[in-house]
């Protein structure tokens, strides 16, 4: 089976990725252009191949404009992370890039050289830190449920051309949601990435590839998925 | 019943009284504890009396007062004596001096005596009164006495009497007195060329026929006024021996003022850094709820500037000079120093004021070393630690970490959790951060409160604008079945719970929503602030 994902770096922080990834038996590869960091990476027991990044025929022959979905931007250095995802970006225009950045300046650069999305260790540990100390119920909670190993997650719904809710109103689709799920709202892509909130005043009316956004266990999202998938209403709608 | 027996027997009165020590506690927090509020508005009050008398005794020079001004002079004295006991009552306890000389004699069963105990506790008194402070004190109270004009200089004393009620001023007090060894040389260098000016001039010059200098004391005015570089002009040599006197001197007078002039500011330069902190301490006795943050590195950073914007009181400490520098430019309470000591972390208040400590530096030896250090200074406090490698966690735990945060855990999990599901998981950040003004809100069901024993069917979550995510109830309740149940480490989690479940003392309901629906709910059910406390603390 061709990997979906690339992890780019093999120091201490792509490890743990890489381990994210093993966990949700997602596979992936990992590449470095750095010997002794490859070395490090397989004596961790991960499967990583030594690259030159720089170079362009490297990043296809890793799969990037083919098989890679997605890849994770892992470098210690702001440039090179830029760099890769320049060269990413051009190669495969819906490639999915999530970077880390070391300096906050550098967050922009990388959204401009192509990520989707820049992940900032310091800022992320520190507000969890502070959430820590505000209110530990629900780091506790969340750490333990939605991110940690019990079957509650949060997932996304995109609805698919030809869904019966093409037009219909949020406030319909709960009416007939007979799965143990919350609704958390909906996110229409065309508008921006912000989330309607299921219980905002206003009944956002559903469209094509609007995302709904729902938290509950595995089954019953799978279910609810082929709820949204009807062509037609359910009966009781 | 002999005297010495009565006055033991009032010794152990007084020891055992919770009056005369709650009074004595508070002619403390009045007069001497550095830290009060009620300090501070009795100094002011002093410098006030201080000022008002300095003026009236200036004025009266000239000009003739009424009756009043001397009964507002016999108010001041008398408040300045009544100050002076009561700053000598407050220097130490005499009973205590009585009753351990009495225990000593007791234990070695040797007969008391009584006047080698009176005179420890004089003597301890006497110990006090002359001391720099108590001498100022003493003194500012004779310019009342009108008969005897000299006095007069002694409402200088007045004036320095303010060094005690402004703490800077006594720092530059403290300052003299530790550059003391550096200040002593300097004057015995003055004091010697001084003398041989004054010697030298007054030989060659007094022999002259019209002599500008005929006596000693005028010599010794001249040498002073020219190593002083003020050179008034008045006396000036006329001899050539003299004008050599005159050369020399003034180079002795630059160097004199170079040297002085580098001794204090050296001195004020390294007191400055302890004056800061001073401040910060006394900043942080002031307040509550404190949290320490140790390490100003980046994450330090992120979470001093959330704490900044939620108006929390923090302070910061780290090794490194420069971090404090950087922390101080922020605007942030930093003090340079290693929070694994001890002092240190006492001086913060760490168990009192200060609740809560962040071991947030780069260096997993450190965060464990602190982590280590805090928990035994402070058995209950929350401590939340940074970990690097994934080894350290155990290791932080078992030094007594609440929390332990691993940043490249978090970070990892973020980015493989988005690239999974990126508008998902975008949304549930926001909502988990609190970026866009939806919130994730525990309300807790305190007894009484309108929520105690409703069933979540009879609230009506939709019309508030709000999303119930679930409740967690604590082991101690009973459980219900029938509902999707997620273990947590104390409690159970109820997640999205039927109309039929029916809320206890103690549940906490998860609510998602708007800021303004949420407040407006807690409102609703009597509670605005979240509870801080439940699921804080385990392990």
């Amino acid at each position: 089976m061709k990997p979906k994902f690339a992890v780019f770096g093999c120091n201490p922080l792509a490890i743990e990725v890489a381990w994210r990834l093993s966990l949700a038996k997602t596979p992936f590869v990992m590449v470095d252009s750095d010997a002794a960091l490859v070395e490090a990476a397989r004596k961790e027991g991960l499967v990583a191949e030594l690259i030159d990044y720089t170079d362009d025929e490297a990043l296809r022959s890793v799969g990037i404009g083919s098989h890679i979905e997605g890849m994770f931007c892992l470098f210690s250095e702001d440039s090179e992370n830029v760099f890769l995802a320049i060269s990413a970006r051009a190669l495969d225009p819906r490639l999915r890039i999530v970077a880390v950045c070391q300096a906050p300046e550098a967050a922009p650069k990388l959204l401009a050289a192509g990520a989707d999305k820049v992940v900032d260790p310091y800022e992320i540990s520190g507000a969890r830190v502070h959430e820590l100390i505000e209110r530990p119920e629900v780091v506790d909670l969340l750490e333990q449920t939605v991110f940690g190993q019990q079957d509650l997650n949060v997932a996304e719904v995109t609805i698919p051309h030809r869904s019966w809710l093409h037009g219909v109103h949020l406030s319909a689709l709960r009416k007939v949601m007979t799965q143990n799920l919350i609704l958390l709202g909906v996110v229409d892509l065309e508008r921006g990435k912000e989330l309607i909130l299921s219980t905002r005043g206003i009944d956002h009316k559903l469209d094509y590839d609007d995302v709904l956004v729902v938290i509950g266990a595995r089954s019953e999202i799978d279910s609810f998925r082929i709820l949204i998938e009807r062509t037609t209403p359910p009966p009781s709608a | 019943m002999s005297l010495s027996d009565t006055l033991i027997r009032f010794a152990y009165w007084l020891q055992a009284s919770a009056r005369y020590a709650g009074v004595k506690r508070f002619f403390h927090t009045l007069l001497t504890d550095p830290r009060s509020h009620r300090r501070v508005v009795f100094d002011g009050f002093m410098i006030a009396l201080v000022l008002g008398s300095v003026f009236l005794l200036i004025y009266e020079v000239q000009h003739a007062l009424g009756a009043w001004a001397d009964g507002f002079e016999v108010f001041v004295v008398t408040a300045f004596i009544i100050e002076y006991l009561l700053r000598m009552w407050l220097y130490n306890d005499s009973h205590r001096i009585l009753i351990e000389h009495w225990e000593r004699a007791e234990l070695v069963g040797m007969r008391f005596r009584l006047l080698p105990a009176l005179w420890a506790m004089v003597k301890r008194k006497l110990a006090y009164m002359a001391t720099p402070m108590a001498i100022i004190d003493l003194l500012a109270i004779l310019p009342s006495y009108r008969p005897l004009r000299f006095l007069r200089i002694f409402l200088l004393f007045r004036l320095l009497k303010l060094f005690r009620y402004t703490r800077n001023l006594s720092v530059f007090g403290q300052v003299l007195v530790e550059k003391r060894f550096e200040l002593y040389t300097l004057s015995i260098f003055v004091g010697a060329v001084v003398l041989i000016a004054t010697v030298a001039m007054y030989l060659f010059e007094a022999e002259q026929p019209q002599p500008r200098v005929s006596s000693l004391m005028d010599a010794l005015y001249w040498a002073v006024i020219t190593i002083t570089t003020v050179g008034y002009g008045d006396i000036v040599p006329q001899t050539t021996e003299g004008r050599v006197v005159a050369m020399v001197l003034v180079f002795a007078g630059i160097a004199v003022i170079s040297f002085a002039t580098s001794i204090i500011v050296m001195a004020f330069h390294e007191k400055m850094r302890e004056l800061h902190d001073n401040r910060v301490f006394a900043e942080v006795e002031r307040r509550d709820d404190v949290t320490i943050v140790c390490g100003y590195g980046r994450i330090g950073q992120v979470v001093a500037k959330r704490l900044a914007a939620g108006r929390e009181a923090f302070v910061i400490v780290d090794r490194s000079p420069e971090a404090v520098e950087l922390a101080r430019r922020h605007g942030y309470q930093a003090v340079a120093g290693d929070a694994t000591e001890n002092a240190l972390l006492a001086n913060l208040g760490l168990g009192r004021q200060a609740s809560r400590i962040l071991c947030l530096t780069h260096d997993d030896v450190s965060n464990v070393y602190i982590t280590l250090t805090a928990r035994q200074v402070a058995p209950d406090i929350l401590i939340i630690s940074r970990a690097n490698k994934a080894e350290t966690v155990r290791k932080l735990t078992q030094a007594g970490a609440n929390h332990v945060v691993r940043p490249y855990e978090v970070v990892a999990r973020m980015a493989a959790e988005f690239i999974g599901q990126p508008v998902a998981f975008d949304a549930l950040y926001d909502v988990v951060t609190r970026a866009r003004g939806v919130h994730l809100e525990p309300v807790s069901v305190s007894p009484g409160a309108w929520l105690d024993g409703r069933c979540i069917g009879e609230i009506d979550f939709a019309a508030r604008r709000l999303t119930l995510f679930g409740v967690i109830r604590p082991h101690a309740s009973p459980a219900v079945d029938g509902h999707a149940r997620y273990e947590l480490h104390d409690a159970h989690f109820y997640f999205n719970p039927r109309p039929e479940f029916r809320l206890h003392v103690r549940d906490i309901l998860m609510l998602i929503g708007y800021e303004a629906s949420l407040f407006q709910f807690k409102e609703r059910v009597g509670q605005r602030r979240p509870s801080r406390k439940s699921g804080g603390r385990h392990g």
